[in-house]
């Protein structure tokens, strides 16, 4: 399956957006971002079990920004 | 040793604090927010459970803009260097502690700010307004003020003198050093852009902690640059908080027990600790303000605009000396000038200093009798 990976700029904003999302009932990962390029170096992903839309708008509405939308393989 | 020098730092603890600084010595090995395994995650979501619970304790929408910082100081030197730039003007009030007075008055020293200093009353509240609405002018930057002075327990009303300095479209920040834990403090409901706050006093936690809360949008500039395990490959800080302001490896056994510390106050109730805190003032004060030879500088305290700290002198001593002797019956009290010169010139003991009672929420009737008693006879010796 194939599941999108959002690029955050900080761990804390990683753990406050999988909360959002797991309140919605969205189960979600917190991984390291591996494209270190996308994100001018180290962060942090959150990749949730939903559509990036859907899982973007939970969080701009709960105040994560999300840095960049990658669209992953199944290997996430 | 009966410890009454609680507005230094709380003394003892909660037992969950130490609990939680242990568990996270042996249990909290990552280093948050440098790596995606377990570890590290597990440590990630620890502090960010504090930066929870204390968004939550002061009213604040982002725990994101709760910075760790080591101690109050810290905190407040974060905001003053982080926030004003050449030509603004700030305003303070007369019973600043030296974390507040020394950076600003660096800043002054380097034409960088000018400093405005509104004069309090021990007694009126309203005096204390009149004197800020007097002081805070259009061109006002920034207005800063403990919420309790340290030496005399005045509580400042934060929250009018905010809707004060807002509606001449000035920053309102405030030293919480004495009144975290203490006095309730809701950021968003008080108007407050900033309160930077210690870790170690009325929020119990272990010493070394501290926080600074931003309920504004206006950006600061770090106080120190270094690694923050995000973004990486910028030569400036990230922009966004908290990385913007902590840089370097946090806390994470400090932050673990400040936690501990905050639930406990959050289980007590801040409004339940303080009323608690006030009667004992209240009995050392109708004890103390009738024995001949013991100097009070403040009015008898009323219920909300007196903190639980007593300062006082004995006959010719001064504090330091008095503290001395009273360490010598075994108990714990802070003489001299509290580090905060501005509110012992206020009080004339600029020379002599004060001995200071600080109460904490551990500290018994019966203690306080027996203090009370040990400055009686202090008397005596005089």
């Amino acid at each position: 399956m194939y599941r999108p990976v959002l690029l955050v700029n900080s761990v804390t904003f990683a753990i406050k957006g999988q909360e959002l999302l797991q309140r919605r009932g969205i189960s979600c990962r917190i991984v390291r971002n591996e494209n270190l390029k996308a994100l001018n170096g180290c962060g942090y992903a959150l990749v949730p079990s939903c559509d990036a839309q859907t899982a973007q708008n939970i969080l701009r509405c709960g105040g994560v920004q999300v840095a960049r939308v990658l669209e992953a393989g199944a290997a996430l | 040793m009966i410890y009454f020098d609680n507005a230094a730092t709380t003394f003892p603890k909660p037992p969950g604090v130490a609990r939680a600084v242990f568990r996270a010595v042996e249990h909290m090995g990552g280093n948050p927010g440098r790596g995606g395994h377990a570890l590290a995650l597990q440590s990630a979501r620890a502090v960010y459970r504090v930066r929870e619970q204390a968004a939550a304790l002061f009213g604040l929408d982002r725990p994101e803009n709760v910075i760790f910082t080591q101690n109050c100081t810290h905190a407040l030197n974060l905001l003053v260097y982080g926030l004003l730039r050449q030509g603004d003007r700030v305003v303070i009030s007369d019973l600043e502690h030296n974390s507040v007075w020394r950076p600003l008055c660096d800043l002054r020293r380097r034409g960088v700010i000018t400093l405005e200093v509104a004069e309090t009353s021990l007694e009126s509240q309203e005096q204390i307004l009149a004197s800020f609405g007097a002081a805070i002018t259009g061109g006002t930057r920034l207005v800063l003020c403990t919420h309790t002075s340290n030496v005399t327990g005045t509580v400042l009303p934060i929250a009018r003198i905010a809707a004060l300095a807002h509606s001449r479209g000035a920053l309102m920040a405030v030293d919480a050093a004495q009144s975290a834990g203490t006095l309730d403090i809701d950021m968003k409901a008080m108007g407050l852009d900033f309160v930077c706050m210690p870790g170690h006093k009325g929020l119990y936690g272990p010493s070394g902690t501290g926080m600074l809360l931003i309920g504004c949008e206006q950006p600061l500039r770090p106080l120190m640059l270094g690694g923050t395990g995000s973004q990486s490959q910028l030569e400036t800080a990230p922009a966004g908080y908290p990385d913007r302001l902590e840089c370097g490896t946090a806390n994470v056994c400090g932050i673990c027990g400040l936690g501990e510390g905050m639930a406990f106050v959050r289980q007590q109730t801040v409004r339940q600790l303080y009323a608690r805190e006030f009667s004992l003032l209240q009995l050392a004060d109708a004890r103390l303000r009738n024995c001949k030879g013991v100097q009070l500088y403040t009015p008898e305290p009323r219920l909300g605009t007196a903190a639980p700290v007593l300062s006082f002198n004995v006959g010719g001593l001064s504090g330091e000396a008095a503290a001395q002797k009273l360490s010598g019956m075994g108990f714990a009290l802070r003489g001299g000038l509290h580090c905060s010169p501005p509110a012992h010139r206020k009080l004339g003991t600029l020379e002599r200093g004060t001995v200071r009672i600080g109460i904490g929420a551990f500290n018994s009737v019966n203690e306080m009798w027996r203090l009370c008693k040990a400055i009686e006879k202090l008397q005596d010796w005089v």
